[in-house]
């Protein structure tokens, strides 16, 4: 990583959403990528704890952030990971996780959801 | 309020790149989320660089598993279960044969001898329009040698083309002659091409596809000691040419096959009760890039076999998966030159194995080259980028 971008990041004035806690993940993750880079069984259990304590706002943030600091793993793992979590969703809960509003007219919806009706096979309840 | 960000805050780079790694059917899906989503998915743009993604990662690859009438498909990074497919041609009988892949589409033909254009992943298929037999008497020969189907990608005009060579020899002159016809996507029909000047080793091989072309393996006459040659039908510019061997190979009686091994041509040397080698083309048409990727001795570590087919590399491309008999699967270590036997749930016992990628790829001709011209491609992105960011990702307040 380097450190003049992360200074750079905190100097940013479009970064006002950055806290200490976001830097307090993020920093850390160099080292504990590499440790857990060989073992995905942990890997998985990472994920899911991330899952369970970051809710979608920060999980946003970190994805910016490590997409600022051009942080290739980190971004890897984090846009993997909200992909993993809206696979066997609806597209209600998907709606919710992105904070989207359905903008279709009232048959759209209806006419997509029926045409492709084998996609939505196999969705967990919210 | 303080401004709180939510997922419709991400670039649209970020956010393409976490579509990437959801699978086909979630994409499906995602389309109906909302309008902006629906456009991003079904545009030209995404779904080329979506399978450049895949291309590029070795991600979101199939293994289809064919025997008699029943298609599985199973992902080549789990290899854990077979799913069955349903596939469009039904008739009165169900047996399919597949006679390509390219891109995410199969090509598929059933007994009555339809053929259609399948993308499996998103479920829809187009029906070719029927081809007659073509006659051996047309061409003064007196019966049909073979008949051999190449299906592939035409990256410079964007098209998927589908290659029968319809082969006629006459025993007693030795004579032999062809008729090449191809289908095109784009064109919507099929279209004579120039004579193949080679004779079909293999009377129902399909063509493998590499580089933008496809090749089979020939001789130059109609004649039992010939030497075995391969040679290729580039996609573009539909010549047949003839594509060099390794040096080791020219000129030998060890029988091959081709075959192709990410986008390489590959060749495999079977040398009978000996041991099974198998050469890639690093650079194509450049002989002296050819190198042997693996030799197996006939008794050694795999067991015994007859017949070994290479099928394609791991994702770290540290194994090769090899089909033995038509009836195992093995990951070959091309360091340790051991091997893992493969178990499948829900695996036929006798099959016919095809790579296929899922892919988005719709089965018709796109209306726009995008991606060809990298600036055309870019304003299209951009303009897809802003129509997206414009038309009301609703921000949660």
């Amino acid at each position: 990583m380097k450190f003049c971008t992360v200074k750079q990041y905190f100097d940013d004035e479009n970064n006002n959403n950055v806290t200490n806690g976001i830097a307090t993940t993020v920093i850390p993750l160099p080292n504990k990528h590499l440790k857990i880079k060989a073992n995905n069984k942990e890997m998985e259990q990472y994920e899911q704890e991330l899952l369970r304590n970051v809710m979608p706002q920060e999980l946003t943030k970190l994805i910016l952030a490590a997409n600022y600091l051009n942080f290739k793993e980190a971004l890897d793992f984090f846009c993997r990971t909200v992909a993993n979590a809206i696979q066997n969703k609806s597209v209600d809960y998907v709606r919710k996780f992105f904070g989207l509003e359905s903008d279709f007219e009232p048959g759209e919806e209806e006419k997509l959801c029926k045409e492709f009706a084998w996609s939505f096979e196999g969705v967990d309840e919210d | 309020m303080a401004h709180q960000l939510s997922m419709a805050d991400l670039p649209y780079e970020v956010l393409t790149y976490i579509l990437f790694k959801a699978p086909v059917k979630t994409l499906i899906k995602l389309r109906s989320v909302s309008k902006p989503l629906l456009s991003l998915i079904d545009s030209p743009c995404f779904i080329r660089l979506h399978l450049r993604y895949s291309i590029a990662t070795s991600s979101n690859v199939t293994v289809i598993l064919r025997k008699e009438s029943e298609l599985f498909s199973v992902s080549l990074e789990s290899l854990d279960a077979a799913d069955e497919l349903a596939h469009p041609l039904m008739c009165y009988s169900n047996r399919i044969r597949v006679l390509g892949s390219a891109n995410g589409l199969l090509c598929i033909t059933n007994v009555a001898e339809d053929i259609a254009f399948w993308n499996p992943s998103i479920k829809k298929h187009k029906v070719l329009p029927f081809l007659p037999v073509d006659r051996p008497c047309d061409h003064g020969m007196s019966m049909c040698g073979a008949r051999a189907y190449g299906f592939g990608y035409d990256s410079v005009n964007d098209d998927y083309k589908l290659v029968r060579i319809s082969q006629f020899v006459d025993l007693e002159s030795e004579g032999f002659a062809s008729e090449v016809k191809v289908f095109s996507l784009r064109a919507n029909e099929w279209r004579r091409v120039e004579e193949m000047n080679y004779v079909l080793c293999y009377m129902k091989k399909n063509g493998s596809l590499a580089c933008g072309a496809l090749h089979w393996v020939v001789t130059k006459k109609f004649k039992l000691d010939e030497f075995d040659q391969i040679v290729s039908f580039d996609l573009t510019d539909e010549i047949f040419r003839e594509l060099p061997l390794p040096k080791c190979l020219e000129d030998q009686r060890v029988q091959i096959e081709v075959g192709a091994l990410g986008d390489c041509v590959s060749v495999t040397a079977d040398y009978h009760d000996v041991r099974v080698d198998v050469w890639v083309m690093k650079e194509y048409r450049v002989k002296e890039s050819w190198f042997m990727l693996l030799s197996i001795a006939r008794t050694e570590v795999v067991g015994s076999f007859k017949y070994l087919r290479p099928l394609a590399y791991s994702k770290s491309g540290k194994e090769v998966l090899l089909v033995l008999d038509n009836q195992r699967l093995v990951w070959y270590d091309l360091r340790t030159k051991r091997v893992k036997n493969v178990k499948i749930l829900g695996m036929p016992d006798l099959f016919e194995a095809e790579i296929c990628l899922a892919s988005l790829v719709p089965v018709e001709a796109s209306r726009r080259r995008c991606g060809k011209k990298h600036n055309l491609g870019e304003e299209n992105h951009k303009k897809k980028r802003d129509d997206f960011l414009s038309e009301g990702f609703k921000l949660v307040l």
